[in-house]
């Protein structure tokens, strides 16, 4: 009894959310999942999550079926700049709160009519990681006028993989390096990742700089250590 | 002339070709001859039996006239079965027995429901495929375990599933060789061999000799899960982690390895040594173009076109031999 009355307290008791992502395959998601989950336990809420495997049709078909069952909001994924405009716009116009999270429109609010958005700013994390990076290696002495930076992406041409190698070419400039390229890293699979990310770094040994841009650590950092370990060894 | 002739004969010879060409052409073209640096041999001894030894089950359930997609479920399901095992305070060792042996009952579920339902495997493991999937996303919630706490560097079973041989020489490179030596023997010095040739080339007339068409067959889709549980232990020690994406892809690049090893895909025909050198063939091609610093982007172009041309050079050679 006292619990029913404590569950009847909580701030969101009897709403209900929908978290609308191109994620797939992917454990990035699952981690978020788990934190919708426990979140929506906290406050008393429901939340669903779709996935729709970097399908951007299939995320746009999910996002429609998430309007049409009249959520008290929604958390989408604006993975693409133009995609999501009137997706967007019909939701907001239907009454239903959409708000961007993990990857927003490049221009942001102005792009998109979005809410709000929760999340990174691609550009900007692409530039911290590539400043942190370059300075670290800077009091290491390492000399940039032949440094190469090599940029694995996980999904080849995802938008925030592109605009996050944009924020390390910002970084890049900075500091007066010139040569880099982005390259398909491989997907998710990690046998795959780890054969492609070898036979590239023994094909360019001038590389100075490797920069996975993922949203997986769970398979980058195991991928990353084994790697590691492996051209360390050989 | 004659030589030539017996030589194209082997099926497995125009893939010996191609790929004695591919590993010329690579050793001279790529930059300071790196291919045949001791450190690209070493990485590539270490990465590609992940793959090559499903393959070489592939290519014998192949011969026997049956396909298997669903290695790309059962694969990370056995990962998470060895990591469950090893959470639950067994050994490395017990752990990885009960990982084949998951192996082979999702093997046998596959051949079952082939043979007793008369259904094309293709479609049988096709849903496999993703059921195992779906199961393992519920079941692990698609959360990574770390398992170097359990098989920590250096340890036996990491030595013995993901060491060095001496410096240059994986242990990984010595499993699929022993392996491909197994099935090599079942599949052309015992009398076990003959029945998957006759079951994958004729059935009813394999049956009529009194071949138990439908028990080859179900053992082979065991064979290939027995492999699968080895390469998810494998894979799974040398990354000290199960990742619910292992495997992903594995079905179709363990079936081009296969075609490009010369083995049919309407069953019967088809080698060891055809499908041993296909299973190289294709990190080989992958290794040497990044070498040969072709754009990357353009990998998975010239892997595909590598099967279709390998396919048409097998019809080709097999015309010509008759």
């Amino acid at each position: 009894m006292g619990s029913m009355a404590f569950a009847q307290g909580k701030p969101a008791e009897g709403l209900y959310f929908r978290l609308v992502t191109h994620g797939g395959d992917d454990p990035f998601w699952a981690v978020v999942q788990q934190g919708a989950l426990d979140a929506a336990n906290e406050l008393g809420c429901k939340v669903d999550i779709d996935l729709a495997g970097s399908d951007l049709a299939l995320q746009q078909k999910r996002l429609a079926e998430a309007v049409a069952q009249k959520p008290n909001g929604i958390a989408l994924v604006i993975n693409d700049d133009t995609a999501w405009d009137k997706p967007v716009e019909d939701a907001l116009a239907a009454g239903i709160p959409v708000i961007g999270i993990n990857n927003d429109d490049s221009k942001g609010p102005a792009g998109n009519k979005r809410l709000c958005y929760i999340g990174k700013s691609e550009e900007r994390a692409g530039y911290m990681i590539g400043l942190k990076l370059f300075q670290t290696a800077k009091e290491k002495g390492i000399d940039f006028s032949k440094a190469h930076v090599a940029m694995p992406v996980e999904v080849p041409g995802a938008n925030y993989g592109v605009i996050r190698s944009n924020g390390i070419k910002r970084a890049m400039a900075e500091f007066g390096i010139t040569s880099s390229e982005i390259i398909d890293g491989g997907g998710l699979e990690m046998t795959t990742v780890e054969q492609r990310e070898t036979s590239y770094l023994l094909a360019h040994p001038e590389t100075t700089f490797s920069i996975t841009n993922t949203d997986s650590p769970p398979i980058s950092i195991p991928v990353g250590i084994s790697l590691t370990a492996q051209l360390r060894s050989i | 002339m004659n030589q030539t002739r017996r030589f194209y004969s082997f099926r497995s010879s125009s893939t010996l070709v191609v790929f004695v060409t591919l590993v010329v052409v690579f050793s001279i073209f790529t930059p300071n001859h790196i291919f045949i640096n001791e450190r690209n041999i070493a990485a590539l001894g270490k990465l590609f039996p992940d793959l090559g030894i499903i393959a070489l089950g592939i290519g014998v359930l192949m011969i026997c006239g049956e396909f298997d997609l669903s290695v790309g479920s059962v694969l990370p399901f056995c990962s998470f079965i060895f990591a469950q095992q090893m959470i639950a305070d067994f050994s490395p060792f017990v752990s990885f027995f009960v990982s084949l042996l998951v192996g082979a009952i999702l093997g046998l579920i596959n051949g079952i429901i082939t043979v007793k339902t008369k259904m094309p495997s293709f479609i049988t493991t096709l849903g496999t495929l993703m059921f195992w999937r779906g199961i393992l996303y519920v079941w692990s919630k698609m959360m990574p375990m770390s398992i170097r706490t359990f098989v920590p560097s250096g340890s036996p079973f990491q030595k013995l599933m993901a060491g060095n041989l001496n410096a240059y020489i994986p242990v990984q490179v010595i499993w699929f060789a022993i392996f491909a030596v197994i099935l090599s023997i079942l599949l052309h010095f015992h009398r076990f061999g003959n029945w998957i040739y006759s079951t994958g080339d004729n059935r009813d007339a394999a049956h009529a000799m009194g071949i138990r068409t439908d028990l080859v067959k179900i053992i082979c889709f065991m064979i290939v899960g027995v492999l699968c549980g080895f390469s998810a232990c494998m894979q799974s020690v040398r990354l000290g982690s199960f990742a619910a994406t292992q495997g992903v892809g594995f079905e179709f690049k363990a079936i081009s390895a296969c075609v490009i090893g010369g083995t049919s895909l309407r069953g019967g025909i088809g080698s060891m040594t055809g499908i041993f050198l296909g299973a190289l063939t294709i990190p080989i091609i992958d290794n040497g173009l990044i070498l040969m610093r072709v754009p990357v982007f353009a990998i998975s172009a010239f892997i595909g076109l590598a099967t279709i041309l390998f396919v048409l050079l097998n019809n080709y050679i097999e015309r010509k031999t008759r």
